[in-house]
Formats: C-alpha cells, sequence, structure tokens
C-alpha cells in the first residue's frame, strides 16, 4: 500500500469509528435510566447544549425529561432540524448571560475548540464533553 | 512526585459498561499487585471517545480521541509525561495496522511491553471472519515488540512471544466467605456471569426440566444473578419448562446485595459451554470465586484449578447434554452443613489464586528487565 493509499484509508476508519461513536451516544440519548444517572450524578438542575446539529437536538430532548434546558448555543445560531420548541442562542451570548449553568458539548469533532471558545464565558468545570458523560 | 519506572496498565474495552463488571475487578486486583512492585501503577482505557487515564481509580487525565489511533496517540504521551517503563496490556482483537503502530510507537520510545491474552487461543470465541481475517494478517508482528505475553492457557508461546502461562486469580477482598444454610430440602444453585454464549447454564434448566418430569424429595432455586446476550434465551426456556417457581432472574448484583446470594446458595454453577467455543481447558474467574467464598460448584470443562476430584466439585461433561441433577444432590448431600469445607476452599484459594500468587512471575520477569 502507497503512503497515499494509506492516509486515504486511515481517513475514512477516522470517519467510521467517529460515525460508531455518535451512534452509540445516540442509543444512549434514547435510555432514560442513563440519562437519569448523568443528571443525578452530577446533580444538575439546569444546562444549556452546545451544537444545534441532530446531537444536540436528541441530547436536548433527553435532558429534558428530567431537567430544565432553557435553549441550544449554536455557532450558527439555528437547529439543522428547525424546531418550535428549541430556543438556539450564539455563543457569545453567553457574555451577556447572568448564570453558571453547565454547558454540554455536542460537537464531537470540534469539541476541544469549543471549548477553548467557551471558557471564555465559564469555568472549565462547567464545562462538558457529551461523550464523558457515559 | 517521583513516576520513574512507572507500570501503565492498558485496557483496551469500557471496563464500565455491565458485562464487563468481572474484568474491572480482576484488572483492580492485579493493579493492587503491581502497586506494591512499581512506585506507581496508571491505568487507561477508552469508552464514547475518550481516552481516560487513572490514578487509584481517580480520573487524572481525559481527552477527546475520536479514534483508535487518537486515543493510541495520548496513550503515549501520558507514558512520557508519567515516565511509564512498562506497560501491561490486555490483547486487543483484532490486531489491526494501528494497534500494530501502537505497539511500535511504544518500543520507540523505551517502553516494554507485557501483553495479556485473557483467552487463548480464541478463534473460537470470535464470530465474525471479518475480524479473524484482519486479525491473522497482522497479530504475526506483535511480537516484534512486545517482549512478554501472559495467557490462562498452556503454551509456550502465544503468535510468536514468549509465554507465561498464568492462571486467572481472585480478589480475596472483594469474595468473602459465605454464611453457610442449613440443610433443608430446597437446594439453592447460583450462577453469576455476564450470561455469554460460553456459559452454557441452559444445560442447568434442561436438566431441571428433566428432573421435575419426576420430582425426587428436593427442589430447586436457581437464581442467576447476571446480565448479558443469552439472557432471553434463558428467560425463554424457563417459560418453555414452566419452570418460575424455580428460577429467578436476580439482575447484575455486587456488594452486600452479592453477598446474600451467595449466602442464599448451596451450590454454584461454572461455565458449562466451554464446547461451544472450542475450548477443552480453562481457567474462568468464576471458579476462583466460588471457591474462595466456600461455595462448592459444578463446571464442565478441564480446570487447571482444580483436578475434578475434589469433593466439593463436581465435573460434567463438556457436551451440550443436560446437567444431570442427581450429580448436584449428591454434592449438596456431601457438602451441606460441613463447615470444613469453607475453611478448606478459603485456605486453597489463598495459595493458589490469589494475585499476589499469579502474577509472581510477571513481577520476577520485571524486576530482572
Amino acid at each position: 500500500m502507497t503512503e497515499t493509499e494509506r492516509s486515504i484509508f486511515d481517513s475514512h476508519v477516522r470517519k467510521e469509528e467517529l460515525l460508531q461513536i455518535k451512534f452509540e451516544l445516540m442509543g444512549q440519548l434514547l435510555r432514560p435510566d442513563v440519562v437519569k444517572n448523568i443528571v443525578d450524578a452530577h446533580a444538575w438542575q439546569s444546562i444549556y447544549i452546545y451544537g444545534g446539529a441532530y446531537l444536540g437536538i436528541q441530547a436536548c430532548c433527553a435532558f429534558r425529561q428530567f431537567i430544565d434546558v432553557p435553549c441550544v448555543i449554536d455557532r450558527a445560531g439555528e437547529l439543522m432540524m428547525p424546531r418550535d420548541d428549541i430556543e438556539v442562542i450564539l455563543p457569545e451570548d453567553l457574555a451577556r448571560i447572568d448564570n453558571d449553568l453547565p454547558i454540554i458539548i455536542t460537537p464531537l469533532e470540534h469539541a476541544r475548540a469549543i471549548r477553548d471558545q467557551l471558557i471564555n464565558y465559564r469555568s472549565g468545570e462547567r464545562i462538558f464533553y457529551l461523550n464523558e458523560l457515559f | 512526585m517521583n513516576y520513574s519506572e512507572s507500570m501503565l496498565y492498558v485496557v483496551n474495552e469500557d471496563i464500565n459498561v455491565r458485562g464487563n463488571i468481572g474484568v474491572k475487578k480482576k484488572i483492580n486486583a492485579q493493579i493492587r499487585v503491581f502497586k506494591k512492585h512499581f512506585p506507581k501503577c496508571l491505568m487507561t482505557y477508552y469508552a464514547y471517545g475518550m481516552a481516560y487515564l487513572l490514578e487509584d481509580d481517580r480520573v487524572i487525565e481525559k481527552e477527546v480521541a475520536l479514534s483508535r489511533a487518537e486515543c493510541f496517540q495520548w496513550y503515549c504521551t501520558w507514558m512520557k509525561k508519567y515516565h511509564c517503563r512498562w506497560v501491561y496490556m490486555r490483547c486487543m482483537i483484532p490486531a489491526t495496522y494501528i494497534y500494530i503502530s501502537f505497539l511500535r510507537k511504544m518500543k520507540e520510545i523505551g517502553v516494554r511491553i507485557v501483553l495479556e491474552y485473557p483467552s487463548y487461543p480464541y478463534e473460537g470465541e470470535v464470530k465474525s471472519e471479518e475480524i479473524l481475517r484482519e486479525d491473522r494478517e497482522y497479530r504475526n508482528c506483535i511480537g516484534e515488540y512486545v517482549s512478554l505475553a501472559t495467557t490462562y492457557a498452556k503454551g509456550e508461546t502465544v503468535h510468536g512471544i514468549r509465554t507465561v502461562a498464568l492462571q486467572n486469580g481472585v480478589d480475596l477482598q472483594e469474595n468473602p466467605v459465605r454464611n453457610m444454610r442449613k440443610r433443608g430440602k430446597d437446594i439453592g444453585l447460583l450462577a453469576v456471569a455476564g450470561f455469554y454464549f460460553h456459559h452454557g447454564f441452559e444445560r442447568v434448566l434442561e436438566g431441571m426440566h428433566k428432573y421435575y418430569q419426576n420430582p425426587g424429595i428436593y427442589d430447586f432455586h436457581f437464581y442467576m444473578v447476571g446480565e448479558g446476550s443469552e439472557k432471553r434465551k434463558y428467560v425463554q426456556l424457563v417459560k418453555e419448562y414452566g419452570l418460575h417457581q424455580h428460577v429467578e432472574f436476580c439482575g447484575t448484583k455486587t456488594g452486600a446485595a452479592l453477598d446474600w446470594y451467595y449466602d442464599n446458595a448451596d451450590i454454584g454453577i461454572a461455565p458449562l459451554g466451554a464446547y461451544k467455543a472450542g475450548v477443552i481447558s480453562s481457567t474462568p474467574i468464576k471458579t476462583r470465586e466460588y471457591c474462595s467464598r466456600g461455595l462448592p460448584f459444578v463446571y464442565g470443562y478441564e480446570d487447571d484449578g482444580f483436578t475434578g476430584k475434589e469433593f466439593y466439585v463436581r465435573k460434567v461433561s463438556n457436551s451440550p447434554e443436560p446437567v444431570d441433577m442427581g450429580e448436584i444432590i449428591g454434592l449438596y448431600e456431601t457438602t451441606v452443613e460441613n463447615r470444613e469445607i469453607l475453611k478448606e476452599m478459603r485456605n486453597y484459594s489463598e495459595e493458589n489464586f490469589s494475585w499476589d500468587y499469579i502474577l509472581n512471575p510477571v513481577i520476577k520477569y520485571l524486576e530482572n528487565r
């Protein structure tokens, strides 16, 4: 296998692994007992979800069964699948919101960069990657 | 803090899922032994795209790692940061190109690797031909990077790697001696397991079905503690055979809740389906746990830890035949209210199945390098 072929192959492997992780997270979010355990373990009453793609919307719906999710934070300011019951704000809006609610980051590919941005508005202990909750 | 010559225990599966409770217990017990011999023993594992590094069960590093390759990069970063000179790793099946690259990288940074094969040979346990094909392609490269393998099967080499044959051990702290029940007409059977196909507990259900067609003086109550892929089949059999009164699915239990089941059991049921995986000889943790608790048990394969002649065990065939409940009654009658067996089984466990004893050859090997 040439270097180029290896690189293309590796890239496909990475994509497939990422899809598998997302698929598994989607599945876990469908389990109320798992979501409730997460909420109880952190003693959360209200949280923000970061990311308006499918995973973010599903996380929002899953957590809303147990606690308040006032809105979804999204860089583009909109959801991938429009919904009237979910308000969307921009990350910059956090600067003018006076609370310290935890934020759950759902876009896995950009998770680190998003965390670096959010650290301007929240302490590190209040920012979570969705995949570290399971 | 001096991390000089630390040991890193690398786990390639998610140890927090229910089916891996036994694996987690075993890893923790092994780590406790390594800690006695190395300044530090850290542990890594990977789950849902997160790589974790733990010390004393506390997460000290975590990173998003959306592929195995990225996960392995973080492991190497941590090995350097915490000066880990030794790695004890549970093998990954299939061996992949990325896995081989990880082994190569560890060797390049001066790490010595001991690779544990919890099950060997494992081809009979892997159902996917695709996985086996990939494994066959790469596994013969492993020996270039690994200095020692440990297995629970007899043999001098695994994929060309020098091998130390271990037995599965038991964490004696986690497995106290049970309280023995009084003689009665009901016999408590106990299976504690992840309910995989090789456990073969349907053989007991079939044996009970046969027994109740022409019942004797004893009644059986079978506690099935655990969860797993075979549970659905067991539930179906209980329904089909009308054994609701005699079989209880208890779910996963740990700690004091698990102790209760041991206190209410007379006979343990160890794996009975080894034949399905093409395995003749094995050293499952379960028989060690039953032994350390003082619970006589039935098993169906060659177990390196027992001859099958001990008065507190019964070896049945390694086949799909239903278990003869008469064998279980015989074992019950020879062991019930015999308090000596509690002491004898516990002593035997301490002398043969403690992880300090079992890992001794590995420790000696590492200390001489």
